[in-house]
């Protein structure tokens, strides 16, 4: 369920982000990515790899690219970032950080090697890996921030320590 | 009911798989999409592949009609050539009698001037003594007519038929003519059979052995001066003399003979 609401958000944040001029780094933001970097850490990698190949083919449909290389890069991208996760038991900001570029870098990798196969021009050079790259880090670091920021607005410590003020 | 259970990763990598062939047919090139130039490729060794297969086995199939249609040849062609080499060995035969005949006629003396020329083509020289020609009446061939081969006599036609004859050896028990011995006037008795005889000799006669003996025509069927054969050795029987004969012709021998017209009758 909430994995459903973080795939509509991200689906808005990305018309968002391409429907108004922004800074050229924040155009390639790929909000999309940020799900499966979530996914990663609740499922096995084979679960990951779909929740992955929705959110390719959702980023093909709507940057209008050929459907299908986004998918396969990016099931590729989550099936080997959650098995990376489960394997070094990422947790915490760390795991939002490193999961999150991990799974930009895979998706980039794996999309140009597929276009490539394919015979076809990725539409965007290096530069736009890596701002893609750099924006899903930063979205993932964010995304910690606003984690530790919500354990530490609901944790017991302060809710004590709200009620010894209020005396 | 039967349902298909796949395992989550094998059908990821099966999703990932339709799904690139699905974005190599949306790719587009000048040629066409990705993936017509993609099967195009990969169906060329094929499609090669298979024109050979199909060359191949075309040429196979030409090939064995060309070897049945050889075969066909080949069997006519030995056939052609056996028939050839029958035809060569009559052919040789035909040129063996020829030569005998052109020996024979070299032979004869130039009175002759209608001679028949006959090959023999059935002989029993020991138990009937006749011989049986290819001339007939057809030909021209009358009873009594002399038969002469290059060496000397052979003795005389006895019966005719319309494309054959028959002779009479000088072997035959039967047969006879009138001789004169070599260097003698004296006309003799020519005697057939198994052991041919000169009778008639006077006692005392000295005669040697391999003295010719020729007829003398007084019979009435062999004209004169035509060689008999050649006197062995004389034994003296009370006046007379009897001479055993070796014929000139040796009947098994002939394959080809001249017929003369029967003296004093006319050809028809």
């Amino acid at each position: 369920m909430i994995l459903a609401v973080a795939f509509m958000a991200a689906v808005l944040a990305h018309l968002a982000v391409r429907s108004v001029p922004v800074w050229w780094l924040l155009g390639a933001t790929q909000p999309l990515l940020l799900v499966v970097a979530a996914g990663t850490r609740r499922f096995a990698p084979a679960q990951a790899g779909w929740l992955g190949l929705g959110c390719g083919l959702a980023i093909d449909v709507l940057c209008g690219r050929p459907v299908g290389p986004g998918g396969i890069a990016s099931a590729a991208a989550g099936a080997i970032v959650a098995a990376v996760v489960a394997r070094l038991e990422l947790t915490g900001p760390l795991f939002w950080v490193a999961a999150s570029l991990l799974v930009a870098t895979f998706f980039e990798a794996f999309w140009v090697a597929v276009l490539l196969t394919l015979g076809a021009a990725p539409s965007h050079a290096w530069l736009g890996a890596v701002a893609t790259v750099a924006t899903a880090g930063s979205g993932g670091l964010a995304i910690a921030v606003g984690e530790r920021a919500w354990r530490w607005w609901r944790s017991p410590e302060r809710r004590r320590r709200r009620a010894l003020r209020r005396r | 009911m039967a349902s298909l259970r796949l395992r989550p990763d094998i059908s990821l990598a099966v999703a990932c798989l339709c799904l690139y062939i699905a974005s190599a047919a949306q790719v587009r090139h000048p040629q066409g999409s990705s993936l017509a130039i993609a099967v195009a490729a990969a169906a060329r060794p094929v499609h090669q592949a298979t024109q050979a297969a199909l060359t191949t086995l075309l040429q196979l199939r030409e090939q064995l009609r060309d070897a049945r249609a050889t075969r066909t040849e080949l069997y006519l062609a030995r056939q052609e050539i056996e028939e050839l080499q029958r035809l060569n060995q009559m052919l040789a035969v035909e040129v063996t009698l020829l030569r005998e005949a052109d020996r024979l006629i070299g032979t004869l003396p130039p009175t002759f001037d209608r001679v028949i020329l006959a090959r023999i083509v059935a002989r029993d020289t020991l138990a009937d003594h006749v011989a049986v020609i290819d001339r007939g009446r057809r030909h021209g061939v009358m009873p009594d007519a002399p038969v002469l081969a290059a060496e000397g006599v052979v003795g005389r036609v006895q019966r005719v038929g319309e494309g054959v004859a028959h002779i009479q050896l000088l072997s035959h028990p039967q047969a006879a003519a009138a001789a004169r011995v070599l260097g003698s006037e004296q006309e003799v008795l020519l005697a057939g059979g198994d052991w041919p005889t000169i009778t008639g000799l006077r006692a005392g006669t000295v005669l040697a052995e391999g003295t010719p003996i020729f007829t003398t025509g007084s019979e009435g069927i062999y004209p004169p001066g035509l060689l008999l054969g050649f006197s062995g050795e004389a034994t003296v029987e009370s006046v007379l003399t009897h001479v055993p004969v070796r014929l000139a012709v040796r009947a098994a021998h002939v394959t080809v003979v001249a017929v003369l017209a029967p003296l004093g009758r006319e050809r028809p």
